[in-house]
């Protein structure tokens, strides 16, 4: 978490990384790279970098990219998978272009009903499904999609990316596909192994089933709301009263507020939130605690975001390890 | 080589964590005049290869040593929790027929018998927090 106690954004040298296929082109050329657009478009195109950059409109967007799995290795019972801690995710500027201006560029065919998106990685064997991720096309459409060259105002490195990134606010980063290079609209909702068999969750309130139990399953879409306490780790002692601070993010929707526990949840005080980077970004927030207890006990902290949704007091479960946003917990001693 | 990418990448990425810069939604970036111009040039990174060994010479190490790093490094084999044998049978079952692995079938059984073993020595028994 000491990362994430440096500032809101998250420095691209120390963000996390995770790709799926194994095979990934170690060297890009600008030059001859070319991003293609096609399907049911009225004008398929390839565009340079040079065309991207200087052909439309530059944004920038500060939003949080969460791997589905982040926190997996917290499940309980345990389940296979990428066993991360906290720390796949990450709060970056991002620099680009609407996907919704490249989309109007080449003009949509009225069969139009989602788009697929393509990075240049591939499996070692041919059977490998090829990593594609698809989004409907009013989401694709909706001016917050972008496709990013820039991340913390320079260029994407190389393993975030380069050098376009698919970002897609809100939603979890298996849809920020990396090395993209292509784009294609469908007629039909995608049925690729990557949208119709992994990356599945139930579909029930925070993606929560027993051990066993059998549901309807989802593509994983949005983020809920999180918070983290940055500046004390588990076992630190502390002498009242304290600071505590950390980061919060509301997922789909900006932070609305923090609360923090210094008692394992049974009182709650409200944090102070820092200045507000957009409502997809990390938010710092700062309390100063001053309970009248000593010895062990248990610090929380709990966000809501502008939709109403408070992180749940227990954590969920699912056989994915995904969406974990249970309000964190952090053993001290307070002296 | 990784290492050293990312040691010569610190002095561009470090002056942004003292940005003091208020980050509006999707602002255009043209329009803000702290917005340093973003200028591509091609790239090239030496990705690690990880550990791709596991030890002991049965058959079902030599298979891992063969089969299960085509993909992925021994470190994710290492990281898993403890799993129980049918549940190693159904990962060997999912990379062979859902990504292509080359394994002939008649090596499960070996194959699951190393897995299950070595990871009871490996898995994490708790979560690192």
């Amino acid at each position: 978490m000491s990362v994430f106690d440096r500032g809101v954004f998250t420095p691209s040298d120390a963000f996390y990384v995770r790709w799926h296929l194994a095979s990934i082109p170690n060297e890009i050329d600008v030059d001859s790279f070319r991003l293609r657009i096609h399907g049911e478009v009225k004008n398929p195109t390839e565009f340079s970098l040079e065309q991207l950059q200087h052909d439309f409109e530059p944004v920038q967007l500060a939003a949080v990219n969460q791997c589905s799995g982040n926190s997996r290795g917290f499940f309980n019972p345990r389940v296979p998978g990428g066993e991360w801690g906290n720390g796949a995710m990450g709060n970056a500027l991002w620099t680009g272009i609407r996907l919704k201006d490249l989309l109007q560029r080449v003009g949509l065919k009225a069969g139009a009903v989602q788009v697929r998106f393509n990075g240049m990685d591939s499996g070692v064997r041919p059977e490998t499904p090829d990593f594609i991720k698809a989004l409907d096309i009013s989401h694709a459409i909706d001016g917050e999609v972008m496709v990013a060259y820039g991340m913390n105002d320079a260029p994407m490195p190389m393993l975030n990316g380069f050098p376009l990134r698919l970002v897609v606010p809100g939603w979890f980063a298996t849809y920020w596909v990396k090395m993209l290079n292509d784009i294609e609209v469908i007629d039909h909702v995608d049925d690729n192994f990557w949208m119709r068999s992994a990356y599945l969750i139930p579909d029930t309130p925070e993606a929560n089933i027993k051990p066993g139990e059998r549901v309807k399953m989802v593509p994983i879409n949005r983020m809920p709301p999180r918070s983290f306490i940055t500046n004390i780790s588990n076992d630190a002692q502390l002498h009242v009263p304290f600071v505590v601070q950390g980061i919060a993010f509301g997922g789909d929707s900006g932070v609305a507020d923090v609360m923090v526990s210094a008692d394992n949840g049974s009182q709650w005080q409200s944090a102070e939130l820092d200045r507000d980077c957009g409502k997809y970004s990390f938010r710092r927030w700062t309390a100063r605690l001053n309970p009248t207890q000593r010895g062990t006990t248990t610090l929380m902290s709990r966000a809501s975001n502008l939709k109403g949704v408070e992180q749940p007091l227990q954590a969920n479960w699912n056989p994915g390890g995904y969406m974990r946003a249970v309000a964190e917990r952090v053993r001290v001693r307070l002296a | 080589m990784k290492l050293r990418w990312r040691i010569a990448s610190l002095p561009v990425l470090l002056p942004l964590l003292f940005s003091a810069t208020v980050y509006g939604i999707a602002r255009t970036a043209e329009n803000h005049p702290d917005h340093p111009k973003i200028v591509l040039k091609s790239q090239r990174i030496d990705l690690p290869r990880g550990n791709l060994k596991f030890p002991g010479d049965a058959p079902g190490a030599r298979a891992a040593s063969t089969y299960c790093v085509m993909c992925h490094s021994r470190g994710m084999i290492d990281a898993q929790p403890p799993l129980s044998r049918d549940q190693w049978e159904a990962e060997i079952h999912k990379m062979r027929s859902t990504y292509g692995c080359p394994l002939s079938e008649g090596m499960d059984e070996e194959l699951v018998d190393f897995l299950f073993q070595y990871n009871h020595k490996t898995g994490s028994v708790s979560s690192s927090r």
